[in-house]
């Protein structure tokens, strides 16, 4: 089974801000109500800092991660927590799919005009060949 | 010489991430698509809303009407004898899905017949633009429409 998996450098610097904010808010808004002063010095940057990596880093996994693996018979697509497994049979059309951004996905049609998007650029793999790769796998399962 | 799969690989990058986007959001892709019991090599669909951030996207929603256009393309017919089946299937194609406008691309590697290219000259059909590629002289034909005229310069992607 062919596996990719990709780091998104953009969603992790989101979860690192989110966190670092409200770290800080909070920070601030304990200080002032139990002391009525806000403490401010490097220890205290740091160990924020730290804990918005950590946290961040937690949260991208929980939320955004990508992890996608497929063979001839099916795929398995892992959004943060979220996993999708389906076999290439399930399909009946193909096509590459560019919602904005410059990124562009693989969208399979199911039956009942229910779509599974499979997220090319953001795995890094080439979306155009990739595209072609899919097409092949499911001609192959609806046996054209 | 570009082969015609590298010429319709080239045009697909051109009209969904390329200069095509200032015509259409060309946004889907289908190879080997059935239409009305014709297949083409290729079709991309698309609106003219095009997308962008805060003023641009405003700017779209308010002057740009929302149509629906269409790409379609099919290789090696240097005789033009497939065409009318073909533009048949797109009509049937683009009442269905309520397409405004479509374009029809015919890239070949070999030269096109005169009759071909004296028939598309004076062909003025308003709602669809139709380019015959020379993909061996790097040539571009297209009828007379407004839509087939603005085409030309999208569909050169020999570089």
């Amino acid at each position: 089974m062919k596996k990719y998996s990709s780091f998104q450098a953009t969603n992790f610097l989101k979860s690192f801000t989110l966190f670092f904010f409200g770290l800080t808010f909070l920070w601030a808004a304990g200080n002032y109500i139990a002391i009525r002063d806000i403490l401010i010095s490097w220890p205290i940057f740091i160990v924020n800092l730290i804990l918005s990596i950590v946290l961040g880093w937690w949260y991208y996994r929980q939320r955004y991660h990508l992890v996608f693996s497929y063979d001839d018979d099916g795929f398995i697509l892992q959004v943060g927590k979220k996993i999708m497994a389906n076999r290439w049979a399930e399909f009946t059309a193909v096509s590459l799919f560019h919602p904005g951004r410059g990124d562009l996905f693989v969208r399979l049609y199911q039956n009942n005009n229910e779509v599974v998007e499979i997220p090319a650029s953001l795995l890094r793999v080439h979306p155009s060949e990739f595209r072609f790769e899919v097409m092949g796998f499911v001609d192959k399962a609806a046996g054209r | 010489m570009l082969g015609e799969r590298e010429y319709l690989l080239k045009l697909e990058y051109n009209l969904m991430l390329g200069g095509g986007r200032w015509v259409a959001d060309f946004k889907e892709s289908f190879w080997n698509f059935s239409c009305n019991e014709v297949i083409f090599e290729m079709m991309i669909s698309g609106g003219m809303r095009l997308k962008g951030f805060a003023l641009s996207r405003l700017a779209s929603a308010l002057l740009m009407p929302n149509y629906h256009a269409a790409c379609f393309a099919y290789p090696d017919d240097p005789g033009l004898k497939r065409l009318p089946i073909m533009l048949k299937a797109v009509r049937r194609y683009m009442k269905d899905q309520d397409i405004k406008w479509s374009w029809v691309v015919i890239p070949c590697e070999s030269a096109f017949s005169p009759q071909a290219m004296a028939s598309m000259e004076k062909n003025e059909v308003h709602d669809l633009g139709i380019a015959l590629v020379n993909l061996h002289t790097q040539e571009i034909v297209t009828n007379r429409s407004y839509i087939g005229r603005r085409m030309s310069r999208f569909v050169n992607t020999f570089k």
